[in-house]
């Protein structure tokens, strides 16, 4: 379990408490309530547009407003974005957003957060789990392909160490051998400590991986699911994924 | 003989540029500001020059004094003034730099800014070496000199510091560097202060050559905004190359064609840029 200490009593949990979020006027989660216990991971299903992205965002303070708590580890989620990370959230964002005039090896020192644990991720955890980052430390990471650029956002995120990590669609438009690696690195990040929030149009992925199963529509959990219920209820699921 | 004068004094403006344009390019890639009030800060500089001198500071010590204060009057600008509108539109920064850039020149016109002061030129530095069968003035081989010893030694620690890897990443995206925790207050209050220190630091080695007044900056100023948009909007690299080829074209146009005819060449040459290739010179300059 890597270091992001908790207060007396406090659960190791990542609590969404009745969040509400707007851009501008418009309000686009109404309510929202669950927990992310740490070592596990927990999946956002839904189709576009119904908030799924904008939980993500919310957690860094990346919309314009929101009412309601988010706690981690009982401390309540609040303030600047870097305050948000530097407290142990970490987001993988949907379109990869490297530093694309770094270097993949710049890429991931700036990332770079020891704790001090044991189990902290390194630069050679990074290439383990994705051995091509490791045959391009020196490349401009904005020459890298899709799928590299994906695993170069994972690694980074990683090396913050981060008591709970955001992936938003990791895996959309990857080949199959890229989506195995990111289901690799979200395993080895959970086998940490870490707890994972999941948002992923693919459904395979998020049974290979996940723990928890929440469907938003229209901003509100319609209905939420453990792992073996998701696995038996997996073509109803689908079929709600599906646009018709 | 001419060509070759006339490329020494390129080298010469290119070089005040380039000290002036990478702050420029710098406070534009971090914090999204265009940042209208860089030339009043190299007036500053050039009359805190003056005034230095004027206390009896050596001109070396000015050299140091000048961009250190200037450069704290930066932080306290960020801190103060910009932080408030921090991802606001641009256009709010863009007004709020050009309020800011009239109250500075202001104040230096009731400190004795509307009269055109003389720093005289260091005993050291004074006359002319032979170079090559050419008379060149020692002074702007050495303003030359130190402006390209800061570029460099910006540029390496740009390069291998922990400061210069938030920088270049801020710059990149300044919203992922925040959520893997660099807190760009900071970083733009020092980014802010470095490049107001090196518009002063060009303000006080240019004063001998340019003299120094309120308003002195005016014009490096819209000659670093054609350097920023030749070399694209948030590169570093493409500053410095565009920094010189702006130097030359101004010094060479002056020679051969007049002032006028130098000036409309580089807004056809900054024109055809804006139009056919905005990312600048390397292809890496943000469009927004």
């Amino acid at each position: 379990m890597n270091a992001h200490a908790l207060p007396a009593g406090a659960d190791a949990v990542l609590r969404y408490e009745n969040l509400n979020a707007y851009y501008g006027t418009s309000q686009i989660l109404h309510g929202l309530s669950f927990d992310v216990p740490a070592a596990s991971v927990v999946c956002l299903l839904g189709l576009n547009g119904m908030g799924k992205t904008t939980t993500l965002r919310a957690t860094m303070g990346l919309v314009d407003r929101t009412e309601g708590r988010i706690t981690l580890n009982g401390r309540e989620v609040r303030g600047p974005t870097f305050k948000r990370s530097q407290m142990g959230v970490t987001l993988v964002p949907e379109d990869r957003k490297v530093f694309a005039n770094l270097t993949v090896a710049e890429n991931l020192e700036v990332a770079r957060r020891p704790t001090g644990a044991a189990d902290d991720f390194t630069f050679e955890d990074a290439v383990r789990i994705f051995p091509r980052l490791g045959e391009r430390m020196n490349q401009k990471s904005g020459t890298l392909s899709g799928g590299e650029q994906q695993m170069l956002v994972v690694a980074r995120a990683m090396l913050a160490n981060p008591a709970y990590m955001m992936l938003d669609e990791p895996t959309e438009g990857l080949a199959p051998n890229y989506v195995e690696a990111i289901a690799t690195s979200i395993r080895a990040a959970r086998d940490r400590g870490i707890g994972i929030i999941l948002v992923e149009q693919s459904l395979p992925l998020a049974l290979a991986v996940g723990d928890w199963f929440h469907i938003i529509e229209n901003g509100q959990i319609i209905q939420s699911l453990g792992r073996e219920e998701a696995l038996a209820d997996a073509q109803r699921i689908e079929k709600a994924l599906t646009v018709e | 003989m001419l060509a070759m004068s006339l490329a020494l004094n390129g080298v010469v403006l290119g070089s005040i540029l380039l000290l002036f344009s990478l702050g420029l390019t710098l406070i534009y890639g971090v914090g999204r500001v265009v940042n209208f009030a860089h030339g009043a800060l190299f007036s500053l500089g050039a009359m805190t020059g003056v005034w230095c001198t004027q206390l009896g500071l050596p001109f070396w010590l000015t050299l140091i004094v000048a961009p250190i204060a200037v450069g704290l009057v930066g932080v306290f600008i960020d801190w103060a003034i910009l932080a408030r509108i921090r991802d606001r539109p641009m256009v709010d920064s863009l007004l709020l730099t050009f309020g800011l850039a009239l109250l500075i020149t202001g104040i230096l016109y009731e400190f004795g800014g509307r009269t055109v002061q003389i720093m005289p030129v260091p005993g050291a530095l004074g006359g002319v070496a032979a170079v090559g069968g050419l008379s060149l003035p020692v002074y702007r081989i050495f303003v030359s000199v130190v402006a390209i010893v800061l570029t460099v030694a910006l540029i390496l620690f740009l390069q291998n510091s922990r400061w210069g890897l938030r920088v270049r990443a801020a710059n990149d995206n300044p919203e992922m560097g925040a959520c893997l925790g660099i807190d760009r207050e900071r970083l733009m209050h020092s980014v802010v202060g470095v490049s107001a220190g090196l518009a002063a630091a060009a303000g006080v080695a240019g004063a001998p050559i340019f003299t120094a007044y309120a308003t002195v900056g005016d014009k490096i100023l819209i000659l670093a905004f054609m350097t920023v948009i030749l070399g694209g909007l948030g590169s570093l690299r493409g500053a410095v190359v565009a920094a010189y080829v702006v130097g030359m074209i101004i010094v060479f146009g002056e020679g051969y064609f007049g002032g006028q005819a130098a000036l409309m060449a580089l807004f056809s040459m900054v024109m055809a840029m804006l139009i056919n290739w905005p990312r600048g010179f390397f292809g890496e300059g943000r469009v927004e």
